[in-house]
């Protein structure tokens, strides 16, 4: 662990509190990343990223210092994330008529072009949002984290506190949602 | 329109472009407000230890009470119930049978 992580956390549970904000300048950047990934006002990101913060004060004793801190409280992001997914669940059954123009745009280049659609285009990204938007908690966690973050099992068994077996269930269910959503796109769209 | 084709792509566009990172202004600072008055939370080790030690001195007071008290009662043989005065009666009926 980094040297200047672990005085930092021996000095917070000695009493020190004003010691724990070094810590939060260093890490924030990267819990904001992972909790814009999951919701998208930021009201919601900055309260999951605040929450991230206390639960990992009040816990601080039980970092064992085995693992790097980055590491335990990416672990407790992930898990804050998916509680914000499990609590935010809004209905999932809205269609897709409701595309942007550049979303609609970017679709009927796909279709008329596959190989060269424009991956770096905004509405691709808004597209992938919709969709992430549209599946259960437990499928968008396993999703962001297996095939947009590129994650291996292991690691999201570790991050999750799921089985290796029941990731590897869950990444299944999920690209079956996944890939049910992109025929309702089609037949919506298309037919 | 190839619907793996069209996942491979999304996800590629996802994944070339990470989320913003970006810390709000002066957000560190609302943090360390929020945790004023939080206490560090024990781990579970340390509230078993606790707990342990304070079941640990409370069975040592009541076995104190329970060993000691009768000592006491010793020399004062009680106030008589009724208990205590049909007990001495069967005995003294035992006794004459």
């Amino acid at each position: 662990m980094d040297p200047a992580d672990s005085d930092l956390i021996a000095a917070v549970l000695q009493g020190d509190t004003a010691s724990f904000e070094p810590l939060i300048c260093k890490y924030s950047p990267k819990l904001f990343a992972t909790a814009r990934r999951y919701a998208r006002r930021e009201s919601e990101v900055e309260d999951i990223v605040q929450e991230v913060w206390a639960k990992a004060f009040q816990k601080l004793s039980s970092f064992r210092g085995d693992a790097p801190f980055e590491h335990w409280l990416m672990r407790m992001a992930v898990r804050t994330c998916y509680d914000f997914l499990r609590g935010h669940r809004r209905n999932r059954e809205s269609t897709f008529s409701d595309l942007s123009d550049a979303e609609s745009d970017w679709l009927d280049r796909f279709v008329a072009d596959p190989e060269h659609a424009d991956e770096q285009a905004d509405a691709a990204r808004s597209l992938i949002h919709r969709l992430l938007a549209q599946l259960s908690p437990p499928a968008r966690l396993v999703i962001t984290l297996l095939e947009i973050e590129e994650r291996s099992v292991k690691e999201i068994s570790e991050m999750t506190g799921w089985s290796a077996a029941l990731v590897k269930v869950r990444a299944f269910r999920a690209r079956a949602q996944m890939r049910k959503r992109l025929a309702q796109i089609h037949r919506e769209k298309y037919l | 329109m190839d619907p793996d084709q069209l996942h491979s792509k999304l996800l590629a566009a996802a994944r070339k472009l990470p989320p913003d990172a970006r810390v709000p202004d002066a957000f560190p600072g609302r943090v360390m407000a929020s945790l004023v008055g939080r206490r560090l939370q024990d781990d579970a080790w340390s509230l078993w230890d606790r707990s342990l030690w304070k079941a640990a001195a409370a069975a040592t007071a009541l076995c104190l009470v329970l060993n000691f008290w009768p000592i006491s009662s010793w020399n004062d043989p009680g106030p008589l119930t009724l208990e205590t005065t049909l007990v001495s009666l069967a005995e003294q009926l035992s006794d004459s049978w």
